[in-house]
């Protein structure tokens, strides 16, 4: 089910990477990334919604997403653009609401691979204390019955420690 | 630190990971967890030190035996998170996926005019056919 992005939690370093390939141009995928009107469209879990969407797309500009879970409740999160390259990069502080004191630095490469697009995103936080924060904060999102996906992780954990 | 901390640093390191990794298949003696690596008993039990603060491994004692067994409940804690942040990024990318086809079908038209269409508010071009 999970073939499709490529996940790295590199359990020595403060950063999460994803990588995923899109079937559309660089410049479609950079479009649906940085307009409210479209990030509402696929932005989160299916069944929630963004009841708020406010990007300002300038070095400096805000930004700030509000996610409604289906049972109503809303985790708000957002952060200011540092660097903006059209359609080839995008870095932006990110926060949590609930975790505000870990800010974390997302950098968003389009790459173009013969017509598709490959998104990586990184997600760098200051220490590892502060990215573990944030995986506390986060397991409350909808957090429900853990799989025993020990063996996932395990193999997740050394992949990431093997590609570096 | 908080308890995933004190997780995520016990399984940075490559021998501690191959450690729990052999413990998934049970339990197994100080010394037959050592036998694979090229390092000392002395050093093992250092990384089994680290893993038993951890929370990660159990000892006791049979005999003159030391038996190390996995304990998988912190592991499973960072599991459950690493599974809702896929589960997030995944489903997420899914809806972009379905979206994306919708933006390519109502693009095609305008991006067979002006292939690089880089600035979308750009000024209307007068042409001079």
């Amino acid at each position: 089910v999970f073939a499709r992005t490529e996940f790295t939690i590199p359990p020595d370093q403060p950063t999460i990477v994803l990588r995923r390939t899109f079937d559309a141009p660089r410049r479609l995928v950079w479009e649906a990334s940085t307009r409210p009107e479209h990030v509402e469209r696929w932005f989160g879990f299916r069944g929630t919604t963004l009841s708020d969407c406010r990007i300002d797309l300038r070095a400096g500009g805000a930004w700030r997403f509000v996610l409604r879970m289906p049972d109503g409740t809303e985790h708000g999160f957002g952060g200011v653009y540092r660097e903006i390259v059209p359609f080839e990069r995008l870095v932006f502080t990110f926060v949590y609401d609930g975790a505000p004191g870990a800010e974390a630095v997302e950098t968003i490469t389009f790459e173009d691979r013969q017509g598709k697009t490959l998104m990586t995103t990184e997600v760098r936080h200051t220490s590892l204390a502060n990215r573990d924060a944030q995986v506390a904060a986060g397991m409350e999102v909808g957090a429900r019955e853990s799989d025993d996906r020990l063996a996932e992780l395990l193999e997740t954990l050394s992949k990431s420690a093997a590609t570096r | 630190v908080d308890a995933l901390t004190v997780t995520l640093s016990a399984v940075a390191d490559p021998t501690r990971r191959s450690i729990l990794d052999r413990l998934k298949r049970g339990p197994a003696t100080v010394g037959e967890l050592a036998e694979p690596f090229r390092i000392s008993q002395q050093a093992i039990s250092k990384h089994l030190a680290y893993l038993e603060r951890a929370r990660l491994i159990e000892k006791r004692r049979e005999g003159r035996q030391h038996i190390c067994e996995l304990n998988s409940g912190p592991l499973a804690e960072v599991a459950q998170w690493t599974e809702q942040f896929r589960r997030f990024w995944e489903e997420s990318y899914e809806r972009l996926d379905s979206f994306l086809v919708e933006l390519k079908a109502k693009d095609e038209p305008k991006s067979r005019r002006d292939p690089p269409a880089r600035k979308a508010k750009e000024a209307p071009r007068v042409r001079k056919d």
